[in-house]
């Protein structure tokens, strides 16, 4: 198969062994649920429910903020018990509603259109707008927003994120191969949404089973194509991935991709779609992997959003020993959290647990000015020279350096010989570059 | 003051790939090679504790370690000691502690160092050189503090080019390093297996190694016509330069296309040197030049060529 790529990156040992085989399993209802207010990039929702109410599952409790925001609902049935300030898996504390359970599980009325397409665009995205979807690869962006670009943009393309390069992950492989005539029904969805004439599911060649049965379901579809994609770190970049499938750049400095005509929703986010649009089934479930060296049972799990991290790991079997990290999402971009108290996001891809040993952090050395992180950067940055402007609070070159173009996705950091952290260098930067920008306005 | 030596993983593979250079060169010259590698690394390690003794958490680099061993492999085996520590001590001091230590220094310090001395010292750097002992007089330098007077000779290979065009060593000769030179540039078949070494170890890029050799053959087709360019190769330290100097991590280019520039211009500068100026070497004046004009060249690169497209944030 002619794989194709980018310019750039790394290649992380993918460690996708603990849970690859692991088939998506269903777990119990939890007890309780915190589902933070904002899950996604835009405004948060604001709450219309008052602690004491009583909710059912699936119903409306928060509203969206915005444009750019979804609503929340609640995933489980019962009693609306706090309204406060939570710890999140993003690293900060922020607004969430806590639920307890009734343990009826007493879903709201659902429909079920088995023909979807047969549904006007116009429906199909007032669902999906009710259904509070978010980007599900990890950044969250309001998926409602991709779908209603303004008109002098229109889009042509639809490419679906299989790619999955994160090290540990695989809830997007499970996904891909239990669910993949799902997959396929959301990406025509979304094509019809946007009146898009080509659709791609862009795979890593790690995965061929996917690749082979994607291959087969879309024999007929002459306008969906499955793209092989070379094992490479960040393939799954937004912007990696279009150039792949598409040849086509999206501009840097603030560049969307519908500046090219281009789409891209995660393969989690098109079940999801479909979902909403076939059952009018809001977003309260997703696969999150709960993986790494310290859980006994690596597991593809199907919760509800707002489980605490916790219960996603006593259902997974506890740890073996002694935790040295806990990252929120994938090892390359995640988060580290300090505790397994936060609850699992509609943007939680994964949950891992590392021993102490993986978790060592290296020291901090000298810049050797190797250029290996030039040489890596798919953005086609010069990081080394962004962190140290950041040290030296020099906000002015590091923007100058094309600071806002980086992603974060670490591929500096991992190749760095002096063990420099790069990105927290870099975000660093841009989190004062912002301040600085706000205090002049 | 060994815990205020700062690990450095890929500078202590550098000094794996010299090794077999040193101890092939103690066989060719005698043991008084291994005296000047000793003097100079010790000479650059005091020189550079100096510099950080007061400085919190300051560190000594294994880098210096490299500096030292470079500098003593490129002096001519007949160097008296002290010259070659006061080299040391010049390459660390100006060639790095003056722009604020290891990483900050915009010139290779070893080849700074060399270049001082050379120029300093045109006595015993260019007059005296040593007939290597050849593989039937086993055990050669090996049982020796150094080669008798006998093998004392007047010039390296480039010289006798220079002054009769013609030289009495052939090309194999130059291959297996039994030629007169300086320490360590010798054996072009041990410099490219340390090359080798260094690239799948992923310590030193390749770009620039393929970029000299490249250059400097094309410029030697052009300036030495009908000569055989593999002999360019070979001779006056080219071959040490491209493995060891050109790929510097601190000073070489950092940029994608800045990085081919770089070598294309020492290798063009070594012949164009070696061809019309007073020197018979060219490599140590043709790195120093090009790390001289590189971050102009980089400016360049990335204010005028590359210029990102810049988009209007909606």
């Amino acid at each position: 198969m002619n794989l194709k790529t980018f310019p750039g990156g790394v290649h992380p040992h993918d460690n996708k062994h603990y849970s690859k085989n692991s088939p998506i399993r269903e777990i119990s209802i939890p007890e309780k649920v915190v589902i933070p207010l904002s899950q996604h990039i835009g405004a948060p929702a604001n709450p219309i429910v008052k602690v004491g109410d009583e909710v059912l599952t699936g119903q409306v409790i928060a509203e969206a903020g915005g444009f750019v925001s979804i609503p929340q609902h609640a995933t489980i049935s019962g009693k609306v018990t706090k309204i406060d300030i939570f710890p999140s898996p993003v690293g900060t504390s922020q607004m969430a509603i806590e639920i307890t359970g009734d343990g009826k599980d007493t879903w709201v009325p659902l429909a079920d259109d088995a023909d979807v397409l047969f549904l006007s665009a116009e429906e199909m995205k007032q669902r999906i707008k009710d259904a509070g979807i978010c980007g599900m690869g990890g950044a969250g962006f309001p998926t409602i927003v991709k779908l209603s670009p303004p008109e002098d943009k229109p889009i042509d393309t639809v490419i679906l994120n299989g790619v999955e390069c994160e090290p540990y992950l695989t809830s997007d492989y499970r996904l891909m191969l239990e669910r993949s005539e799902d997959i396929i029904s959301g990406l025509k969805v979304i094509m019809k949404v946007l009146g898009a004439k080509n659709g791609y599911i862009g795979i890593e060649a790690n995965k061929p089973d996917v690749i082979e049965l994607m291959q087969k379901l879309t024999k007929k579809e002459s306008d969906i194509r499955i793209v092989g994609l070379k094992l490479r770190y960040p393939q799954g970049a937004e912007k990696q991935l279009i150039y792949a499938a598409t040849k086509r750049r999206v501009p840097n400095r603030g560049g969307l991709p519908m500046a090219v005509g281009v789409v891209v929703q995660n393969v989690g986010t098109a079940v999801a779609v479909y979902e909403a649009v076939r059952y009018k089934k809001p977003l309260i479930e997703r696969v999150i992997a709960v993986t790494g060296s310290v859980v006994a049972r690596p597991s593809n799990l199907k919760a509800r959003i707002g489980t605490s991290f916790a219960t996603l790991v006593e259902f997974c079997g506890g740890t073996t020993g002694p935790i040295g990290k806990i990252v929120s999402g994938g090892p390359m971009m995640g988060f580290a959290v300090p505790n397994l108290e936060p609850p699992m996001i509609k943007g939680s891809s994964g949950l891992i647990l590392l021993n102490p040993k993986e978790a060592h952090i290296l020291q901090e050395k000298t810049c050797l000015r190797c250029g290996r992180c030039v040489d890596v950067c798919p953005m086609n940055l010069f990081p080394s020279l962004i962190a140290q402007a950041v040290k030296v609070q020099d906000y002015d070159t590091a923007d100058k350096a094309g600071m806002t173009d980086c992603m974060k996705c670490g591929s500096c950091a991992y190749v760095c010989p002096a063990h420099i952290r790069l990105v927290q260098w870099i975000d660093t930067g841009k989190i004062k570059l912002a301040e600085i920008q706000r205090n002049k306005k | 003051m060994i815990e205020r030596i700062m690990k450095q993983a890929i500078m202590n593979r550098v000094l794996y790939a010299l090794l077999p250079i040193v101890l092939f060169s103690i066989f060719l010259f005698g043991w008084k090679v291994f005296a000047i590698v000793i003097v100079s690394n010790l000479a650059a390690f005091l020189t550079e504790f100096l510099f950080i003794r007061k400085k919190k958490n300051g560190k000594v680099t294994m880098a210096v370690f490299v500096t030292g061993t470079l500098l003593a492999l490129t002096l001519p085996p007949t160097i008296p000691l002290w010259i070659a520590a006061l080299g040391a001590v010049v390459a660390i001091t100006f060639g790095k502690m003056v722009f604020g230590g290891f990483g900050l220094n915009m010139f290779n310090p070893a080849i700074l160092g060399r270049t001082f001395v050379y120029i300093s010292f045109p006595q015993q750097m260019t007059i005296t050189w040593l007939k290597p002992y050849t593989l039937s007089s086993f055990p050669g330098g090996l049982i020796r503090w150094t080669a008798e007077p006998a093998l004392k000779t007047s010039a390296t290979i480039l010289g006798q080019l220079r002054n009769s065009g013609a030289t009495e060593y052939s090309m194999s000769n130059a291959f297996w390093g039994l030629i007169p030179g300086s320490i360590g540039e010798t054996s072009a078949l041990l410099i490219i297996l340390a090359g080798i070494y260094l690239i799948i170890t992923k310590t030193a890029k390749w770009q620039p190694m393929v970029a000299t050799t490249l250059s400097l053959l094309i410029s030697s087709l052009i300036f030495y016509p009908g000569s055989d360019i593999l002999f360019t190769l070979f001779t006056g330290g080219a071959l040490f330069g491209i493995v060891f100097m050109t790929t510097d991590p601190v000073s070489q280019a950092k940029g994608k296309y800045a990085i081919w520039i770089y070598g294309i211009l020492i290798g063009f500068l070594t012949v164009f040197i070696r061809k019309f100026s007073l020197f018979y070497e060219g490599m140590m004046f043709a790195i120093l030049l090009t790390n001289a004009f590189m971050p102009m060249i980089e400016y360049l690169i990335d204010n005028v060529i590359t210029r990102k497209p810049e988009v209007k944030k909606t």
